[in-house]
């Protein structure tokens, strides 16, 4: 109750190195899921990102004198989440390396062909819509699991790469680091990434009952 | 430079991901495309939906097996060696 409201995640070092429950506690609830998302997305079926996940914790929180402030805590649990996630799931599936789960379709995707002419301009301009209509598509129902389920729809590559580049907010040198997967690689595969899911969200603005129009 | 091309590019804008040239032909089309614009402007709501949905909390119950392995130091206790 005497907690004070909304420390950051850099403020709750000092009580985190106390081993304080409540500081635990408070970490857990913010990051928890959106860490087993990552697990998840590195090809671990839901009970195997939980385990990860819940080990990655702990070796985090034993290890918190090796974080060193270069990126930010949650930055920091994300990179030891994917290194014990990708060790996970190559143990499961004797992957060797990330690359090694791509799928034909993620060199696929983008920009529907069709939506342009043979001379290079619109077939037919992109559909009007914003956050605004895409908020009230999803009437009530939660961004975030709207997010999960565009992103769990992408090819495996694609997924990862923009999990970690747009939901994670990381740049493209830390996921090189994370993934192995070139700047250039990401390039495309980020790309093509966000046009699917712009795509999926414009379609869901679409199918949403009684828009108003602008 | 096309509405495909400018289209194709619209993401790499984003993320300053662009040479120079190519960047300020870009935005010559989209200053004067406004189907561009809204494309480009699309693909930024997209990303920023992405980095800005906040996540909801764990179940209490797994939240309590997390703070309580972290507060033991180990997983849960298993039938394991």
């Amino acid at each position: 109750m005497s907690a004070p409201p909304d420390p950051g995640d850099e403020e709750l070092l000092p009580r985190l190195r106390a081993r304080e429950e409540a500081a635990f506690r408070l970490l857990v609830r913010r990051h928890h899921v959106r860490l087993v998302a990552v697990a998840r997305g590195l090809s671990l079926p839901q009970d195997a990102a939980e385990e990860v996940v819940q080990e990655a914790w702990i070796a985090a929180m034993r290890n918190l004198d090796g974080f060193e402030g270069r990126s930010s805590l949650r930055t920091w649990l994300t990179g030891i989440v994917v290194l014990m996630a990708r060790k996970a799931a190559a143990a499961r599936r004797r992957t060797r390396t990330f690359s090694d789960l791509a799928g034909p379709e993620d060199e696929e995707g983008g920009i529907d062909a069709d939506a342009f002419l043979a001379d290079g301009h619109w077939r037919e301009p992109p559909w009007h819509w914003s956050e605004v209509d895409l908020e009230r598509a999803l009437a009530g129902r939660q961004v975030w699991a709207a997010v999960q389920e565009a992103i769990g729809a992408l090819p495996p590559l694609q997924a990862s790469v923009i999990r970690l580049r747009d939901v994670e907010g990381l740049g493209a040198r830390e996921t090189e680091a994370m993934l192995g997967l070139s700047e250039a690689r990401q390039r495309a595969l980020l790309d093509r990434a966000r046009f699917r899911i712009r795509a999926t969200f414009e379609r869901l603005t679409r199918e949403a009952p009684a828009r108003a129009m602008p | 430079m096309k509405c495909r091309e400018a289209a194709e590019h619209a993401s790499a804008l984003l993320d300053h991901d662009l040479d120079l040239t190519l960047r300020a032909r870009l935005r010559l089309h989209l200053a004067a495309c406004a189907p561009c614009r809204r494309f480009a402007e699309q693909v930024r709501a997209t990303r920023d939906l992405l980095r800005g949905a906040p996540a909801p909390g764990p179940d209490p119950d797994r939240e309590d097996a997390v703070v309580a392995a972290l507060l033991r130091g180990k997983p849960e206790a298993d039938d394991g060696p």
